[in-house]
């Protein structure tokens, strides 16, 4: 059995003031005191902050694409065997059909958010966990 | 707040929406949403036998400042084997998908990349609805493909947002 990774949260862009009241930028994917909560602040104000989010693996084939061959095959086999008078064994069915459990696709597309701070061209990548500093423009 | 955006599959002349955001586009002889083996490409024994095509378009709804970099790509690389290629253009205004006969004004949709994506737009974009140009698909089986279900691919539609 396969789990669905967590849906990751949207990076969340305000306007804050810091203490010498300066406008700085603050993205955050959760309460601020939060466990595993990501907390961007861009001091410059030339400076920018987005959302880079995406939906990831549109068009991945459904389960009964990938199953309904092997049970037509799997169904074959069997007709095959008891025309032929051959003994269809209980545990072998089992055995297969097992084997075709475990080929269904359970994976969904998934949405990326990320969030990026950029000044001057040098970028801040953030995405719930890691941290990515570079001047690439990276894409999910 | 962060926007709320779906992927929906447009049909027919009226452009009857399907939200695809997780689901399965199926690529088919009819111009419709269903997921199902009916309406199959078939392996011709000379030329090329072509799918309708299959217009899809990112929906925003929700509240959120602007979106901008609208784009769409692949993982550069086709796993449908030989002699099936898949066919991808944008298009700004909506048309009954048609049964495609050709290529042209089409590129190999495994060109489209992370590092040279197809832009939808460039942005930036705001207010809820559909936003972007279409994105056009278009699947081709040439008389050398091998029979039977081909390997799925997936797609990533990518932006940026306030």
């Amino acid at each position: 059995m396969t789990t669905q990774p967590p849906v990751p949260t949207p990076f969340e862009i305000r306007e804050a003031a810091d203490a010498h009241g300066a406008r700085v930028v603050v993205a955050a994917n959760g309460p601020p005191d939060a466990p595993g909560t990501q907390v961007l602040m861009l001091l410059d104000p030339a400076g920018t902050v987005v959302r880079r989010r995406a939906l990831k693996g549109i068009a991945l084939a459904p389960a009964a694409d990938v199953v309904v061959p092997m049970l037509n095959q799997l169904a074959s086999d069997i007709v095959r065997d008891l025309n032929a008078g051959v003994p269809v064994h209980g545990d072998q069915l089992q055995a297969r059909m097992m084997a075709i459990a475990s080929m269904i696709p359970t994976a969904k597309p998934t949405p990326v958010e990320w969030c990026m701070a950029d000044i001057d061209g040098v970028r801040v990548y953030l995405d719930g966990r890691n941290v990515i500093v570079t001047r690439q423009d990276l894409r999910p | 707040m962060a926007a709320t955006v779906t992927i929906l599959e447009k049909n027919g002349a009226g452009g009857t929406t399907t939200d695809k955001t997780s689901g399965t586009v199926r690529l088919k002889k009819a111009d419709n949403a269903t997921v199902d083996l009916l309406n199959p490409l078939v392996k011709p024994a000379s030329g090329s036998d072509w799918s309708f095509q299959k217009w899809l378009i990112l929906n925003f709804a929700g509240s959120y400042t602007q979106a901008t970099n609208l784009r769409v790509y692949t993982d550069g690389s086709s796993g449908l084997g030989t002699g099936i290629n898949l066919w991808a253009k944008k298009v700004t205004s909506y048309a009954t998908p048609a049964l495609e006969t050709a290529s042209t004004g089409y590129a190999n949709a495994f060109t489209y990349t992370e590092g040279a994506p197809l832009v939808l737009d460039a942005g930036p974009v705001t207010g809820t609805g559909q936003k972007g140009d279409h994105l056009v698909l278009a699947a081709e089986v040439q008389d050398t493909a091998a029979g039977g279900l081909t390997p799925s691919e997936t797609l990533t539609f990518a932006w940026d947002e306030i």
